[in-house]
Formats: C-alpha cells, sequence, structure tokens
C-alpha cells in the first residue's frame, strides 16, 4: 500500500502544482454573445458553446442565446448539440452570432472516442465501430456483449441461455489458441477485467463479469478493430479494444429520466423425448425386456413425466431504471439507479443487478478540469448445473427417462443411473455468485496552455466475488450434503500520467500524446467446500467434512509508455500514429513488447460533386496478446501436491523462460464514403492480421510426465472483408427512418503449429494446419448398411463386427508402403479416414437494423444473421445414441433401423458394437448451424404531446418489445447459438451438449422523462 | 502559494520517477504464493519430504477408477461395463481402440508418476549441506521413489508390454522426449532392480507407506507373472517375514501390506463408481456373473464384495464402500498389496514345485479366514484352477488380478474368448495422441492399433 500512497501522493502534488499555476495566470476577458438554430430556424436549447481548445464555455438558453466571457487570446468558439454537425466559428469582430447546426443523421460528426485522442468519425483512419447507449440496450438481459452484435466484424455468441451467463466475442476473428481471444474492455478509461472467477463449476456457461456493467448507463461503445487504433493499448489488444463510455451529464436544465420495464421469457422450443409407452419399447429393443425395473429399480412403468414441461417455465424479467442529470458547463452530472431481474426460463435461475453511477464533471477554474466516474455494481446471479454434467437441470430432463417418480414414498427425489431429478435440480441446488464491483476513475487535466494538457487519472476495478453452492442431500450429487463457499477478490489499479499537445497551423491540426501508465493486478481467493450437513444446514461450521479448501492470491503488474502523434493536414489529410512499450511480469527472459501503429487517409469529397465523403484510409500496425496465466513462463514446483493431510510438492510446469508476446500485424484498408447530402453512408474495407509467436501448448508426449509446454510457435491468419451501409433517407422532425446493414466475413487460418501436428480439443474439435480454429474433424457417414450383403461389402473397421443397421462410413484415406498417408480408399476403415467436416466459427455474420419513426410512433427492428458454421450436437450422441439406458428422442426412436429399407438417418438400437461403431464422432452429430433471427423488435409510442405542457413532460413513451422472436434455422436441438465449454475455450467451440437453450422475451415498457 | 510553485514541480517529477521502483509497480514482484520455481525445490531433507508426499499424491491417479480398478477388470471376466462411457465400453468389449481417450488418461497418469519419482530420485541425490540427510535417509526417499517408479511400470507392462523406459526427469522439452519402446524384458529389468533397491534401502518407520515388506512383495508378484515360481515364493517369503501384517493374524481386507490412501479433501469416487443410483453411484461398474459364481456358499468373503441382496441381477460391487461422501471425496483404500496375494504366490509355486502340502497350508490360511473349509486335495492336474479361483474371489475388484493371473496361465483366451478377446489382446494399443506426438513411437502389435 504504501507505493499507493506515493501515486496519490503525486496526484494530490499534481493537483497543487496545477492550482498554484492556474492562480499564478493573469485573465483578461472578452464578451462574446450570439444564438444557436437549426436549419429551418428553429432554437436549439442548450447546446454547448466552447472556447475552442479550453474548458471554457455555456449553454444556450431557451431562446437559443449564449454568452461567454472568452480570454482575448481565444479566436473561436465550437458550438455543439447531439445530433447535428459541430461548428467552429471565428469571431474576430461579431459580438452577436448567428450559429446555424446543420442535422447529423449518420452521426460523421460526432466524436469518437479512439485510445487517448477522441476523433471526429469524419477523421477517421482506423477501423472504429460505434454503439449508440440507447441501442445497447435493446435486447432483453443486454449486456455489453450482446450489444456488439450490431457491429460488423464481431461475432457474438452466447454461450448458454443461462441470465447472465459468458459469451463469447471475436473481433475479426480469433488470434490466439491458448491466450483469451476476446478484446480488451475499457470502460471510461479503464481496463477492466472481465474474466470467469467462479470457482464452482457448473458447465462451460461460466459466470460473466461483463453483465456487471449497466447498459443504460452506456453513452458509447467503440470497438476498435485496426491496428492503427488497436496498437496505443500494446499487449493486450490484438483481439480488439471495446471502449466502454457512461453518460455524462449535460448543461442546461436538470432531465430525470425513468424507465420500467416488465416482461416473460418462455421457451422457443422443446425437444420430443419419449414417454413411458415408448422408453419400454425401446428397452424391449436394447435390452429384451420389458421389464425396465429391472435395469434399475427407482423406474416405474406406471410413471411417465415430462421433464421438459415440468422445468421450463414462462417467468418474468423486469428492469427500472431511474437518472438524473444535468448541471451547469461548469458543473456537471449524471446519477443513476437501475435494478434488472432475469429469472430465465428455469426456476433455478435468476440474476438480478443493482447499480448505481455518479459521473461528475469539474471545472475547477479556467485552467483546471476534473472528472470522476464512478460505477457500483451489486448483482445476485442465481444459476444451475448444467451443459456436459449428468446433475444438469436440461441434461436430467433430456436423458431421465420418463418413467421415474418426481418424489418417492420416501420423500426422496425419483432418479435412475446417477442421473439428477430435474425438478431437484431446479428447486434443492442452489449456486449464488454474488460480486460487488465498482469500476472508478478520477482525472484531473490541467491546461496551463491553450495547446497543452496535463492530465493524470487514476482508475480502480476493485471486484468482490462471493459464491455459494449449496447441494442439500437430497441431490443426488451430494448425498451427505455440500456446501461451498469461495471469495474472490481481484483489486486492478491504474495510474496514467499523460501529457497532450493539440495545435493548429491553418488547416492543419496536430494532437501529440505521451504517457506512462502502471497497472498491478491482484487476487486473491478463499474457497472451501464441506460436506456432511446436519439436517440439510446451509453453514459452513456445521457441516462435518471439509473436502476441499483454497487459499492463494496472485498478482500481475505491466507498465507501459505511450505515444501518439494525429495529424490532419489542410482539412482533407490524416495521418495517425502511434506506439506503445509494454513491460509484463508474466514474461521472463523477454519482457519488454513493442507495439507500433500508423495510418493515413485521405478525403477526396472536394474533388468529387454531391459526395460529402470519399475517404480512402489504410493502417498497418502492431499488436499483443499477453492474456496467459500469471505464472505461465516459470518451470513450477506446485505446493498443491498433498497426500492426505501431509503437504507435497511435485513437479506442476515445465516452463518456458523465453516466453515472449503474441504479435499480431494488421493491415486494414477501407473506403469511407457519404453521398445523397448525407443521407447514405457506405464502409468498406479489408483485413489482413497475421499473427505469429502464437502460444502454444506444444503437446508433449506424455511419457514426459507433462502434458504439454508453452511456447511461441503458432502462426494464424484472418482475413476477413465487412461493410455498413446505412441509409437515412427521412430525418425530420415527424418522420425519421434509417436502415443500416453490416456483413462482416472473416477467414481464419491456423497457418502454424508445432511440428505442424494436428491436435484434438473438445468433442470433435481439431487444430490443424490449413484449417480454421474450431474445425470439425471426424468420420464421414455413408448411409446404414441395408443388409448383410452390403455389410461383406464393406468398408469396415478391424475387429468390429458391424451388422445391418449400422452406419456404413467413407474409406477416404489410406497408407502406401512407406506409411504415408495416401488419399486413396485402401479397403479398410481407421483413425485415418477421419477429414474435415465443418468449422464452428460462421463465415458470414452480419445484420440489418431498422428504425422508423412517425409522430411519436417508432418502430425497430433488429434481425441478426449468422450463415456458414456447424454445430457438433453431441446431445445426439445420448439422446439418439440408441445404445443406452438414456431415454431416445422420438424421431430417432421411431426412426431407428429395424429392417431393410428403413433408411440412412437413425442406425439400429444395440449397445457393443452398434454403440461404438454408430456414436463414434462423425457428420452424424454436426449440424448446420446457421440461422436468421429476429433478434430484437420493439414498438414505442411517444405521448409527450398529448400532455399539457405545463407538466414539463419531455418524453412519455409506452413500448413493447421482443427478443429472439423469431429464429430460422435448420438446426434440430433447441438453439444454433451455443457453444458448451464456454467463453474460455478458444479450440473447442461450436459443440452443443446438454446446455441450457436461449428463449424468447417479450416485455412491455414505460419510459418517463422530465 | 505562489511560493511553493517552484518546489512542486521538481517533488512531482521525483515522485513520477521513484514510481517505476517502487513494489506495486515492479515487474519483479509477483510471484506464485502456492509454488516455487523448480531450481529451489530440493534443498534439504525438509525439501526432500515434500517432494516425497507429491510422490504419494501421484499415486492417487487422476483417473485412478480407470487406472487402477475398472478398465483392468471390464477386460476380464470380473466385471461388466453398465455405464455410459462408450470409451469403458470398449474395455469390456475388448475392442479398444488407439483413440480411447480413457486409455490414454490412465497411460499419462502412471508416466506423471514415473517423472515424479524421477525427479524426486534427480533431486535427493543432488540435495548438498543438509545433516539432517543421511545417506540412509537419502536411500530411503530415493527407495520409495523406485517402488512408485515401478509400480507404475508394472501397470504399464501389464498393459501395453512394451513401452518407453524412462528412467531420469524431464528437465527440457526438445526430441529427448521421443523415447522409443523399449522390450518388454528389459522394463521388467527395471522394475526389479528398482524393487531390489527399495527392499534393502527404505527405512520402514520413515515412509508415508511404503516399506521393504511392499517392495519385496510386490517384486514377488512380478517374479511370479514371469513365470520365475521359486524366486517369486522366496520374494514372498521375505515379504511376509518383513510385513506386520499376515492372514492368520488379520481380517479380510485387513491384512493390506500397501495401500493408496484417501481422505475426504484427498478423496476418490471409486465408491460412486461402484454403487447405484439408490446410493447416489453412477453404477458404471458390475460385478460379473463368472465372479459371482466363483464364490462358493458360505464365502464370508462374499458379502463383503458383493451386494445381491438389493438387486440379484443387477449387484453392485461393495468393496469401496464411502458412498455416504460426495463423489471425488470418498475415503476407500485403494489395495494395491495384501499379505494373502503372497500366502498364494507361495502356495500356487509351492505346487508347481509339487509340494502340495505347502501349498494347501498357505491356501488353507486364505480359505480358513474366508470360512470355508480347507482343501486337502491339491494335485498336480488340479492346483491351478483351484488357486486361479482363489485368487478371482480374494482378490475381487482390487485391480486386474483376474486379468494378470488368467494371462499368467495362459487361459485368456480360453476364459475371456467367448467374449471377444483375441490373442493380440495381449496388450492394449498405444493411444494415439502418443504416437501423434512421439514419432519414435511405433503401433503395438495390439488388436485395434
Amino acid at each position: 500500500m504504501k507505493s499507493i500512497h506515493y501515486s496519490l501522493t503525486w496526484m494530490f502534488a499534481f493537483l497543487l502544482f496545477a492550482t498554484g499555476a492556474a492562480h499564478a495566470q493573469q485573465t483578461n476577458v472578452q464578451l462574446i454573445s450570439g444564438r444557436v438554430l437549426d436549419e429551418t430556424g428553429e432554437t436549439l436549447i442548450g447546446a454547448n458553446v466552447v472556447v475552442t481548445g479550453t474548458a471554457i464555455g455555456t449553454v444556450t438558453d431557451l431562446d437559443g442565446g449564449f454568452t461567454i466571457n472568452a480570454p482575448t487570446t481565444a479566436q473561436t468558439i465550437t458550438v455543439s448539440y447531439t445530433g447535428y454537425a459541430p461548428q467552429t466559428i471565428a469571431f474576430a469582430e461579431a459580438n452577436d452570432l448567428t450559429i446555424t447546426l446543420a442535422q447529423d443523421a449518420l452521426g460523421l460528426e460526432e466524436v469518437v472516442v479512439t485510445g487517448y485522442a477522441p476523433t471526429r468519425r469524419k477523421d477517421l483512419t482506423g477501423s472504429v465501430v460505434s454503439i449508440d447507449g440507447d441501442l445497447a440496450n435493446r435486447e432483453a438481459g443486454a449486456t455489453v456483449q450482446s450489444a456488439l452484435r450490431q457491429a460488423p466484424g464481431v461475432v457474438v455468441q452466447q454461450s448458454s441461455g443461462a441470465p447472465g451467463s459468458g459469451m463469447v466475442i471475436r473481433v475479426r476473428g480469433a488470434t490466439s489458441i491458448t491466450a483469451s481471444n476476446e478484446p480488451l474492455y475499457v470502460v471510461d478509461g479503464v481496463p477492466i477485467v472481465s474474466e470467469s472467477f467462479a470457482r464452482t463449476a457448473v458447465g462451460g456457461q461460466g459466470s460473466n463479469s461483463l453483465a456487471d456493467i449497466n447498459p443504460n448507463d452506456i453513452a458509447s461503445i467503440e470497438v476498435l478493430k485496426d491496428a492503427s487504433t488497436t496498437a496505443i493499448y500494446g499487449s493486450r489488444a490484438a483481439n480488439g479494444v471495446v471502449l466502454i463510455t457512461t453518460k455524462r451529464g449535460v448543461a442546461g436544465q436538470t432531465k430525470i429520466n425513468l424507465n420500467a420495464s416488465y416482461g416473460i421469457n418462455s421457451t422457443i422450443k422443446t425437444i420430443d423425448v419419449v414417454n413411458t409407452e415408448q422408453y419400454q419399447g425401446y428397452i424391449f429393443e436394447r435390452y429384451g425386456t420389458r421389464n425396465i425395473s429391472a435395469l434399475d429399480p427407482s423406474l416405474d412403468s406406471t410413471v411417465s413425466n415430462n421433464w421438459q414441461d415440468l422445468i421450463f417455465q414462462n417467468n418474468p424479467i423486469q428492469n427500472y431504471n431511474f437518472s438524473v442529470s444535468g448541471g451547469t458547463t461548469k458543473n456537471r452530472y449524471f446519477t443513476s439507479l437501475n435494478y434488472d431481474d432475469n429469472q430465465g426460463v428455469l426456476d433455478g435461475t435468476r440474476f438480478r443487478r443493482y447499480n448505481a453511477r455518479l459521473n461528475l464533471d469539474n471545472q475547477i477554474n479556467d485552467k483546471l478540469i476534473s472528472s470522476l466516474q464512478i460505477g457500483y455494481n451489486y448483482s445476485d446471479n442465481k444459476i444451475l448445473q448444467n451443459d456436459n454434467n449428468i446433475y444438469g437441470a436440461v441434461s436430467a430432463a433430456i436423458l431421465l427417462p420418463p418413467a421415474v417418480v418426481i418424489r418417492t414414498d420416501e420423500g426422496r427425489y425419483g432418479s435412475a443411473f446417477g442421473l439428477e431429478n430435474p425438478i431437484a435440480a431446479i428447486t434443492e441446488y442452489s449456486n449464488n455468485l454474488r460480486t460487488n464491483r465498482l469500476i472508478g476513475n478520477g482525472s484531473l487535466s490541467y491546461l496551463p496552455t491553450q495547446w497543452l494538457t496535463l492530465t493524470t487519472r487514476l482508475g480502480i476495478d476493485a471486484l468482490d466475488l462471493r459464491e455459494t453452492v449449496f447441494e442439500p442431500s437430497l441431490l443426488q450429487s451430494s448425498p451427505a450434503g455440500v456446501l461451498n463457499e469461495g471469495s474472490t477478490r481481484n483489486m486492478r489499479i491504474v495510474n496514467e500520467y499523460l501529457a497532450s499537445v493539440s495545435k493548429s497551423f491553418g488547416q492543419t491540426n496536430m494532437v501529440l500524446t505521451g504517457g506512462a501508465i502502471y497497472q498491478n493486478n491482484t487476487r486473491d481467493r478463499l474457497y472451501f467446500s464441506k460436506s456432511n450437513l446436519p439436517d440439510n444446514t446451509p453453514s459452513g461450521d456445521a457441516a462435518a467434512t471439509p473436502t476441499d479448501v483454497l487459499g492463494d492470491k496472485t498478482s500481475d503488474v505491466l507498465q507501459s509508455y505511450i505515444f501518439s502523434a494525429n495529424f490532419k493536414i489542410l482539412g482533407d489529410l490524416f495521418v495517425n500514429g502511434s506506439f506503445r512499450a509494454d513491460g509484463s511480469s508474466r514474461f521472463v527472459n523477454d519482457r519488454w513488447g513493442y507495439f507500433p501503429g500508423i495510418a493515413a487517409g485521405y478525403d477526396f469529397s472536394r474533388f468529387v460533386p454531391q459526395v460529402q465523403q470519399l475517404k480512402l484510409r489504410a493502417s498497418f500496425g502492431q499488436t499483443g496478446n499477453n492474456n496467459i496465466g500469471n505464472f505461465d513462463s516459470r518451470a513450477l514446483f506446485s505446493g498443491t501436491r498433498r497426500y492426505l493431510d501431509v503437504p507435497g510438492t511435485g513437479p506442476s510446469q515445465i516452463g518456458n523462460a523465453d516466453l515472449r508476446w503474441e504479435t499480431t500485424q494488421t493491415t486494414d484498408v477501407g473506403i469511407d464514403a457519404a453521398f445523397l447530402n448525407n443521407k447514405v453512408a457506405l464502409s468498406v474495407g479489408y483485413y489482413d492480421k497475421y499473427t505469429t509467436d502464437l502460444l502454444l501448448n506444444r503437446p508433449l508426449p506424455t511419457t514426459s510426465g507433462f502434458n504439454s509446454v508453452l511456447e511461441n510457435i503458432g502462426e494464424m491468419r484472418n482475413t476477413g472483408f465487412e461493410f455498413l451501409v446505412t441509409i437515412a433517407p427521412y430525418s425530420t422532425k415527424d418522420l425519421t427512418w434509417r436502415t443500416s446493414f453490416n456483413g462482416a466475413f472473416n477467414k481464419n487460418e491456423v497457418v502454424k503449429l508445432f511440428d505442424d501436428q494436428p491436435f484434438d480439443a473438445g468433442f470433435a474439435n481439431r487444430v490443424a494446419v490449413g484449417q480454421p480454429l474450431g474445425a470439425f474433424y471426424g468420420w464421414v457417414t455413408d448411409g446404414i448398411f441395408q443388409n448383410k450383403a452390403e455389410v461383406e461389402a464393406g468398408p469396415k473397421f478391424a475387429g468390429l463386427n458391424v451388422a445391418p443397421g449400422d452406419f456404413r462410413f467413407k474409406d477416404l484415406n489410406g497408407r502406401g508402403p512407406d506409411g504415408e498417408l495416401t488419399g486413396m480408399p485402401d479397403g479398410k476403415l481407421d483413425g485415418d479416414d477421419r477429414t474435415f467436416i465443418g468449422q464452428a466459427l460462421p463465415k458470414f455474420t452480419g445484420g440489418i437494423d431498422n428504425l422508423v419513426s412517425y409522430k411519436g410512433v417508432s418502430l425497430q427492428a433488429y434481425f441478426q444473421f449468422n450463415l456458414g458454421n456447424s454445430v457438433y450436437n453431441n446431445n445426439l450422441a445420448f439422446a439418439e445414441g440408441l445404445n443406452s439406458v438414456f431415454a431416445p428422442t422420438v424421431r430417432s426412436y421411431e426412426g431407428a433401423w429395424r429392417e431393410e429399407g428403413d433408411g440412412d438417418k437413425y442406425p439400429r438400437i444395440g449397445g457393443g458394437v452398434a454403440s461404438t461403431n454408430n456414436r463414434r464422432t462423425s457428420d452424424r452429430f454436426l449440424e448446420d448451424g446457421s440461422f436468421v433471427r429476429l433478434k430484437s423488435a420493439k414498438l414505442s409510442y411517444d405521448f409527450a404531446s398529448l400532455v399539457p405542457a405545463q407538466a414539463n413532460v419531455r418524453s412519455l413513451i409506452f413500448y413493447v418489445s421482443g427478443t429472439n422472436l423469431i429464429t430460422w434455422t435448420d438446426y434440430s436441438w433447441f438453439d444454433p447459438e451455443v457453444n458448451t465449454f464456454g467463453a474460455g475455450n478458444n479450440a473447442s467451440l461450436g459443440t452443443d451438449f446438454l446446455t441450457q437453450p436461449q428463449f424468447r422475451t417479450v416485455q412491455a415498457g414505460i419510459n418517463l422523462g422530465f | 502559494m505562489r511560493g511553493l510553485n517552484k518546489f512542486i514541480l521538481p517533488v512531482a517529477l521525483g515522485l513520477a520517477a521513484g514510481l517505476g521502483s517502487c513494489d506495486f509497480y515492479d515487474l519483479d514482484a509477483p510471484a506464485p504464493n502456492d509454488a516455487v520455481v523448480t531450481s529451489s525445490a530440493f534443498t534439504s531433507l525438509q525439501t526432500a519430504r515434500l517432494a516425497r508426499a507429491g510422490l504419494y499424491n501421484s499415486l492417487q491417479l487422476s483417473n485412478d477408477f480407470d487406472g487402477y480398478l475398472s478398465s483392468w477388470q471390464y477386460f476380464s471376466d470380473e466385471s461388466d461395463w453398465t455405464g455410459t462411457f462408450p470409451t469403458r465400453e470398449q474395455f469390456d468389449i475388448y475392442q479398444v481402440i488407439p483413440t480411447n481417450a480413457t486409455m490414454a488418461g490412465f497411460y499419462s497418469d502412471y508416466y506423471e508418476a514415473i517423472n515424479i519419482a524421477n525427479t524426486l530420485i534427480a533431486g535427493v541425490e543432488g540435495i548438498q549441506g543438509d545433516p539432517a540427510l543421511t545417506e540412509e535417509r537419502r536411500a530411503s526417499l530415493i527407495g520409495e521413489a523406485r517402488f512408485v517408479r515401478a509400480l507404475m511400470y508394472f501397470y504399464l507392462n501389464q498393459g501395453w508390454v512394451d513401452v518407453p523406459l524412462i528412467t531420469t526427469p524431464t528437465t527440457s522439452t526438445g526430441p529427448e522426449l521421443f523415447v522409443a519402446s523399449s522390450p518388454s524384458a528389459q522394463v521388467v529389468k527395471q522394475i526389479e532392480d528398482d524393487l531390489t533397491f527399495a527392499a534393502t534401502n527404505v527405512i520402514d518407520d520413515e515412509t508415508l507407506g511404503i516399506s521393504q515388506a511392499a517392495a519385496l512383495g510386490l517384486h514377488a508378484r512380478v517374479k511370479f507373472y514371469q513365470r520365475q515360481y521359486a524366486e517369486a515364493s522366496a520374494l514372498a517369503t521375505q515379504a511376509l517375514d518383513a510385513a506386520s501384517v499376515s492372514v492368520t493374524g488379520n481380517a479380510y481386507l485387513d491384512d493390506a501390506i500397501f495401500t493408496v490412501d484417501y481422505s475426504s479433501t484427498d478423496g476418490n469416487a471409486f465408491a460412486f463408481f461402484y454403487y447405484n443410483s439408490a446410493r447416489n453411484g453412477r453404477y458404471s461398474i458390475r460385478p460379473s456373473k463368472q465372479l459371482i459364481a466363483a464364490f462358493e456358499p458360505g464365502d464370508r468373503r462374499f458379502p463383503v464384495s458383493i451386494d445381491t441382496i438389493t438387486s440379484r441381477t443387477n449387484p453392485v460391487g461393495t468393496k469401496y464402500k464411502d458412498f455416504a461422501a460426495a463423489s471425488g471425496s470418498q475415503s476407500d483404500p485403494l489395495y494395491v498389496l495384501r499379505a494373502s496375494e503372497m500366502n498364494l504366490i507361495i502356495g500356487e509355486s509351492a505346487a508347481r514345485a509339487g509340494d502340495f502340502a505347502k501349498a494347501q497350508t498357505f491356501l488353507n490360511e486364505v480359505r480358513t479366514r474366508a470360512g470355508l473349509p480347507s482343501r486337502t486335495d491339491l494335485n498336480a492336474s488340479n492346483f491351478e484352477d483351484i488357486f486361479l479361483k482363489e485368487f478371482f474371489t480374494e482378490l475381487a475388484m482390487e485391480g486386474g488380478h483376474r486379468l494378470w493371473n488368467v494371462r499368467r496361465v495362459g487361459k485368456a483366451e480360453q476364459l475371456f474368448g467367448p467374449d471377444g478377446y483375441d490373442p493380440c489382446d495381449d496388450r492394449w494399443p498405444f493411444p494415439q495422441r502418443e504416437l501423434d506426438r512421439n514419432p519414435n513411437l511405433v503401433k503395438n502389435s495390439a488388436c485395434s492399433s
């Protein structure tokens, strides 16, 4: 803590220094006044007017008028108003200015936050997508990640339907196999932690620390995609950077906003699984007996439960948000309170979130500006076991035979074959992840002259997660009851010292920024698991038997130095460069990484008539990825190898002191155009991202005692094409119509692996050179053997006596006398006949967004599409395996092969050879995951015009909205957007195994503004 | 205020410069708190003993149910597969394919323990300057490690016959890790050398369970499976002499010479896999009809081993009975070596040498404890089956004794053949991932290689 003290002292000293310096200034002022109007001549109330390059300013009054005390040295003022293009006006003479602002329907004039130097959208040379705060919140249960669906080139895949669950985000494809592929999230300048901290594994859904951020507070999200904009974030930027800017107060009248919504979640679809009569028939065919209780005494042929109907419910979702903002030009504030409650569709799940925010901007004097953003969150995420887990509610609801009673006469839950009773799974199991989190940032800027800004910032992301898992003895998983309590505290502190120079020479502007940034991230954990709970009391001290106790601490330090230079030359040539040096404690021999970025753009619009913008841009840069474990580079002898109660150590990591950053080199070219009077905007771009020094777990022969070693081995390439077309034919007071269409093609290719040896991941994924990450690998079915003659004809696996009704696989490959693969059939089946059968990441993604509003009625609809990917539906290996005691689906039971001519879809019912042969990893379980979805729609009406003016109501909007309304897909299971292994897995993607599905939500709400 | 001004700038700059050197933002400061760098792992007797506990920890294989129990039992007529994992079913139907992930899992577990043993041997040899680490203690610690290494190679040799033989710790990641397999005889010789060392150097009072008797007993078993019966008998006799337990002095299952132990915080899931859902089990394994039939009426070991009362059609193996604890927290020990096995080794070896009186003495100690009548009818034509049956019932579901003994007497095809056992099933195929990762490892002659 000593050092924090130093930092604070430094800030304090800086404050004194700055204040002192400010007091030393002489101020001679001149009075400037005027009016601000729109194109139709109506006054604009609350427009911002500032002396250019200073913090001195005001807002326009009810008549659109303003008066300002400007220093005599001042020559221009800048006037801005949301939705209008800002203007900078010279006032050498005039004292009664009339300023007319033009509408900016496409947002080209908006200031975009990029790194350390905000830029006009029109002036961007890199590839940056902005998402308006209003649109960040349109899905039910929205999070920062779900908002990213709207950005071209960003693939968002929700891992599970559980409220508050994790998501996979890929900005322009995956760059890494081992390190995280998630982008860096920066909230108001603070790079926040975004991983899942929960220790108790409940399947792949994970927890989602980004769900802590209240989307209602978001003013805008910027996704930085190319290296010229991301290089300033250095070693964490290879997967893109997501900048989240929260709402700030606007000088003028106090604004009060209240939003309340309530809705119902419902399942989109259920799976048809056999009833007891059919199950008995199935068991007879499989085991030769109709006496199902012989298989498990718990099976009762007089009972038939439809477990899915019993566990899925129509549950409520609600949101209440209240904000107050306003202030003067000198002191502005934004405050908000928020409550979210999403109960999903399973009774045992619930995500509740409480947010509070205070954002302050203060102009202490002419030279000194301070700002403070504090967001506090408390969330309580109640989750269930699921995904790849026999105790999961959905797992059991599918696989548990219908012939099991809900409760036995003795009061226990019915169960069979070790599966959990689905009702017990949702009612008895409880797992709460409670997070307290504060993300805050305080900054102080000193402007000694018009062109220099010195800023010091202290950012904090303090996260405290408490997890409590209680499994009473009624559950299969815990015969004596289990209680797990865990506490994870993650503290990230970031100090930044920045200097920025902004100069204009005629039509040429220059902004130079340099700084030093220090970050420490420390995490400590406490965790215990105890069983034998007396009388099912969830109490740690009452539980008799400890089963797991853990306490550890880990930290990492990042030291960084940054520099950026932005030039706007003669108004239409833009040149930007940046550089970051990062030193990380995660590496041993090679600690410092250097990340340059450069970009240039030229706007040809002044040479082309009728075109408002025609900018060609190109950028190049390098970014890194250091998202690996804190001590992955070291050879470790772990202290966790105890034997009974004797402490023990043992080799746990072979280590590699030479580890370095993964480096991604990105080339980006694009065209941004606006024409037809700014009614149409088009942005197209092409990129080539090449990642070298890929940190890769090189598989070792396990005879070494280790499974792998992390090395900088691999190379990977992402190339892609993105476009965004926006048309805004009408943007008048009464009629607004805006449609945008975005799309992205990404081609991912693994270029180099260790010795180019492929390796497998998950159930059916294989990482191999020439293939995209997430490729599926397996045998290819070739129908079903219909008779003995076909079986004789083969091809067959050696030693596997298949019979009619079993799948035939294609003989695709063989080996020559030299043992090399020939690519030709060899008459027999073996591992060589496996091939690549699909890929998990979509080839083409995007969306179409529509907004039409007419006199207070407004309709918004967002269609999402995701094309060209496959899902490995491992549910089918169990629910359609037709080999075991698990309940099969109706279609597989009825469609099972029984005699010649029974088709090629479902094999015969049987274990042993049938099971080995028919359930092997193959295209049998691979399905087309493409879908088009009406992701969200909203119909609203603003009654404000009907309310008497005295009531001072700014808006009174009633709306109905829906999420996941319609999905068009061929996928046969619950939902094609699924990822059982969760966000933390890079290679085992696109697999569906007993995962909670997404659901449909319909909500109604009211938005009241004063 | 104005006066202060000229001091503030230098002070502020000084603080800024000082920041880089303070601990909070020091790149060298972060260090793991639950591990040490490998180079400082062996410095004293105390650190050696910590590593020794790690060695025993490694015996609790990650896949202990598969590596010690189920795979061997499925792959014989001892137990049937009743679960849902197809990779386990492959053992039951004698169709283990190279991509079998269960097999790959415990194959690697054995080698992980071997590397830990090798690391301890090299580490302890290198410790200098700790007077508490006497040469006797050094040799004893090395002896424990060599016992573990021998035990793991024993399983590997039973499973895959010719296997890569590695006796030095892994400290680098180059092509030196691509070790080809060694002939079975060489593997067995290493096992025997290790056990001979352990049997003379382990100080029984200072270990965490490994004893001279354990080394002698395991050595006896290895000799026995080599069909070197005289040597086996001699070693088994020595083992019983050195052991503190015996068939006559201890109740059934209380005569263990070596067990891998577990506790609630360091537990297994054996009972979870053996028991059925009525007792919160997964019921992945079921005692076979052949095993049940092998028990004579009145055998006291039967109710300890198998529960047929609850369900005659679905008998449950009950040797691992801590089903009340959650899966992973169950504390049943793994019986690696018991005195009764020594009795049976001595007995059968005597019979092979024609000494049926001695054979009967050692056999009947086991039978008497089980509540069975003594046998007095042993002769050259019946002793093999009688001992085979006694090994089967006495050591039921304690490992792979059934498979190993049936293979030893050359009756695997006869007894398991009807269920699919072929001559090429004398070994399992190497895991595909090992073949993929190690260019010097070539496919073996197993059925589905």
